[in-house]
């Protein structure tokens, strides 16, 4: 790794901090779910960027593994989430009235 | 050569990502907000991967980085499609500037950051 690539990691390692601060920052003050679920989302994304940032200063690759499970949990998550908001109803309805007992068969 | 790329695209990549992580901070809307981080999100991963395999040039690491790019973009649209629906159907606020809601009337929106039922008697 030269010099150059070495001044543009840390560069960007920089950058990709910046980014994880300012999605922090929306998560803890987001006014509703939907904020904080968007602010997961990307921080999975910049978890992915840390990932190979990470491993291109180390040295080893076996991380960029790491960073595509992370990928795969944050999709996970992201889906997980939505699904919760999207189908649950604060005041759930009344629930169905218990059906009617068959009639009885007239006995012959 | 490559280290000249590796540089551009990293360099790339933390600008894209910062620009998302940006919008997502000032943006004023759970939309708005989600439309930043997916896309600019996954462009600025997408680079910073791709700086990184330019970096290392060789083929595990070129491997390695075509399969997580690869389903980044496969993934990203999906979550970002359904976190979209559970905010409108959540309830999200919508910002003020909004000019059409197409969906207003053809899905039922309920309140999910609402406390429950016994929940706000307790608080108060």
């Amino acid at each position: 790794m030269s010099a150059l690539v070495g001044i543009a990691l840390s560069l960007t390692a920089a950058m990709v901090v910046a980014a994880v601060g300012l999605t922090v920052f929306r998560m803890l003050t987001g006014p509703g779910t939907a904020d904080r679920a968007v602010a997961l989302d990307l921080l999975g994304l910049l978890a992915v960027s840390g990932c190979a940032l990470l491993a291109l200063g180390v040295g080893t690759i076996a991380l960029l593994d790491i960073g595509l499970g992370l990928g795969l949990v944050g999709f996970v998550s992201a889906i997980a989430v939505a699904g919760l908001m999207a189908r649950s109803p604060q005041r759930l309805p009344e629930p169905p009235a218990p059906p009617e007992p068959p009639e009885e068969e007239p006995r012959t | 050569m490559t280290d000249l790329l590796a540089v551009l695209f990293l360099l790339a990549g933390g600008f894209v990502t910062l620009v998302a992580a940006l919008g997502v901070a000032r943006l004023p809307d759970a939309f708005l907000r989600m439309h930043a981080a997916t896309k600019a999100g996954v462009v600025g991963s997408g680079l910073i991967l791709i700086g990184v395999g330019f970096a290392f040039d060789d083929t595990g690491t070129w491997l390695r980085v075509a399969v997580i790019v690869l389903l980044l973009l496969v993934t990203t649209p999906v979550s970002a499609h359904a976190l979209g629906l559970g905010a409108y159907l959540g309830g999200a606020r919508l910002w003020g500037g909004t000019t059409a809601d197409e969906l207003a009337g053809v899905l039922r929106r309920h309140d999910f950051d609402a406390p429950a039922e016994g929940e706000a008697d307790r608080r108060s």
